[in-house]
C-alpha cells in the first residue's frame, strides 16, 4: 500500500528512474545503454507485473 | 503541504451488477487541491486534441529511418574501398554548384552516421538564411551525388514538419511549444491532486464490477503514475525543443556579435574571393581541438557565421561530447583559428533535449519502450477527457431528479 500511503513519493521516485536511466543511456558504453535501458523499463515493467499478479489474485 | 484531500462521504456499499457507477467521492480540499485540479482537467482537456497528432506523429518519427527505407526514400551509396582518400572539399562543393549554377553554397554537413556522406546546401546569392536552401548530398570519396530526396520532402519529413511546427514555422513552433507546456503543468498538478483517488488502492489494482467510470479512474492514475517519467521527460524536452530557434536567436544576437566584434569580422567586406581551401579550414579547426570532428561548416556571410570567417561546427570524440558542439571561428582568408567558442547553457539544453525527445538513441528496445509509453500516454490523455465528459449527463441528470422532486 506505499503507494496509496506516499503517492506523491512513489510519482517522484518513478520519474527519477525513469529519467536517471533515459540520461544513462545517453552514454555510449553498452554498459551504461543496458542499465540505462533497464532502469527507464523499471516503472512500465513494475506495473505490468504487479497489474497481472492483482489479475491472478482475483 | 497539508493534505489536499479528505473524504467525507462516498458510497461504499457495492452497487448490483451492471450498475452505471458509484456514488461520486466527495472532498473537502485544500484551496490548492482545487486550483490544481482545475488546472489538471483543463490543461488536459485543452492540449488533448492537439497531443493526439503529437503523439501519432511521434510514434511514426521514431521508426523514420525504418519507415524511409521500406518506401525508398534512403539515399545508398556503395561504400568506397578501404584507404581511399576523400576527395577535396571544393571539388565536391564545385560538383554541388554544377547541378544548380545560379546558387551558392552556404554551409556543409558531415553526416556522422554516414560518414562517406557531405550534403553541401545551396541557396540563392545574397541568402543569409537556410530557408529554401537546396540540399545536394554528395559522396566524399567519389565526389559524386547521391540521388537523395530532400529530406523535408519525404513523407517522414512531412511529419516531422507537422510534428514540430504544424507547417506554420516559427509560430507553429511556439504553439507546440505551449501545448507541451500545458503537458507539463498537467502532469505536475496530476501529482499533486492523485493521492486521494487511490486512497487504499493497491499499485496494480484495477476496480472491477463497481463501474466503468472507476475503472477507467483506476487505469487513468496507474498508467499515468507508470508513464509519468517518461511522459515529464519527453513534454520538458518539447519546451525547450520548442524554443530551440528562440534560442538560436539569441545567439546570433549575442555570442555570434561579440565574436564577431572580437575578431574583426563586422563591417568586413564578405569573404567570397580565393582564400583559404574549404580543407584547410577544416584542418585548422580541427587542429586545434585534437580528437574533435568537423560536423558543419558555415560559409562566410551566412546567418550564423561572420563575413570573414567559417563557423565550424566540432563534435567530441566520445560520451556526451558528440552530442555537443564547441564552435570554432576560422578566418576564411588564412584559415587561422580566431576562436573556440563552447555552446552557451541554453544551446547545450536544446542539443540535450533533442535525443531525449526523440529517444533514437537506444536501438530498437528504446524505440519500443518509447511507442508503449507513448500510446499508454496517449490512452491516459484520452480516458482523462472520457471522465471529464463522462461526469457531465450525471450531473445533468442529478440535477433533472432535484427538479423533479421540487415540482412534486
Amino acid at each position: 500500500m506505499i503507494w496509496a500511503r506516499h503517492p506523491t513519493g512513489v510519482a517522484l521516485a518513478v520519474t527519477t528512474v525513469t529519467i536517471a536511466g533515459l540520461a544513462a543511456m545517453l552514454a555510449e558504453g553498452a554498459a551504461w545503454k543496458v542499465a540505462g535501458f533497464i532502469l527507464a523499463a523499471v516503472p512500465p515493467a513494475a506495473g505490468l507485473a504487479a497489474y497481472l499478479s492483482h489479475r491472478r489474485g482475483r | 503541504m497539508t493534505h489536499p484531500a479528505r473524504i467525507v462521504a462516498g458510497t461504499r456499499t457495492r452497487p448490483p451488477p451492471g450498475a452505471a457507477a458509484v456514488a461520486p467521492v466527495r472532498f473537502t480540499a485544500s484551496r490548492g487541491f482545487r486550483v490544481s485540479l482545475w488546472l489538471h482537467r483543463w490543461t488536459g482537456l485543452i492540449a488533448a486534441p492537439f497531443f493526439l497528432i503529437l503523439c501519432i506523429t511521434g510514434t511514426i518519427l521514431i521508426f523514420h529511418e525504418e519507415i524511409d527505407e521500406g518506401l525508398g526514400y534512403a539515399a545508398h551509396a556503395e561504400a568506397a574501398s578501404p584507404g581511399t582518400p576523400e576527395r577535396p572539399l571544393s571539388e565536391i562543393v564545385a560538383t554541388a554548384v554544377a547541378k544548380t549554377p545560379e546558387r551558392r553554397p552556404l554551409a556543409l554537413v558531415f553526416d556522422a552516421d554516414h560518414p562517406e556522406r557531405v550534403t553541401v546546401s545551396l541557396v540563392e546569392p545574397g541568402t543569409r538564411s537556410f530557408d529554401g536552401a537546396k540540399p545536394v548530398v554528395l559522396d566524399r570519396y567519389r565526389g559524386t551525388a547521391i540521388e537523395a530526396p530532400d529530406p523535408r520532402s519525404t513523407p517522414t519529413g512531412i511529419i516531422l514538419t507537422l510534428h514540430a511546427n504544424w507547417f506554420l514555422g516559427l509560430p507553429g513552433e511556439l504553439a507546440g511549444g505551449v501545448v507541451a507546456l500545458l503537458v507539463v503543468i498537467c502532469l505536475v498538478t496530476g501529482v499533486v491532486i492523485y493521492g486521494p483517488f487511490i486512497k487504499g488502492l493497491a499499485f496494480g489494482l484495477i476496480r472491477r464490477g463497481r463501474g466503468e467510470r472507476l475503472r477507467q479512474r483506476d487505469l487513468h492514475n496507474f498508467l499515468g503514475t507508470v508513464t509519468l517519467g517518461w511522459a515529464l521527460l519527453v513534454s520538458a524536452t518539447g519546451v525547450t525543443l520548442a524554443l530551440g530557434d528562440i534560442a538560436l536567436k539569441v545567439w546570433q544576437a549575442t555570442e555570434l556579435q561579440r565574436l564577431a566584434v572580437a575578431h574583426g569580422g563586422q563591417g568586413h567586406a564578405l569573404a567570397t574571393g580565393p582564400g583559404a581551401s574549404l580543407d584547410a579550414v577544416r584542418a585548422a579547426a580541427e587542429a586545434a581541438k585534437p580528437g574533435w570532428r568537423t560536423s558543419l561548416m558555415l560559409y562566410p556571410g551566412s546567418a550564423f557565421s561572420t563575413d570573414r570567417h567559417f563557423t565550424v561546427l566540432l563534435v567530441g570524440p566520445e560520451g556526451l561530447q558528440k552530442r555537443l558542439f564547441e564552435i570554432a571561428l576560422v578566418d576564411a582568408a588564412d584559415a587561422r583559428v580566431a576562436e573556440i567558442a563552447t555552446l552557451p547553457w541554453y544551446l547545450v539544453v536544446t542539443q540535450l533535449s533533442q535525443p531525449l525527445h526523440f529517444g533514437d538513441y537506444g536501438g530498437l528496445p528504446l524505440k519500443l519502450l518509447w511507442t508503449a509509453c507513448a500510446w499508454f500516454t496517449l490512452f491516459v490523455t484520452g480516458n482523462g477527457a472520457w471522465l471529464w465528459f463522462a461526469r457531465r449527463p450525471r450531473r445533468k441528470a442529478a440535477g433533472e431528479e432535484r427538479g423533479a422532486g421540487q415540482t412534486a
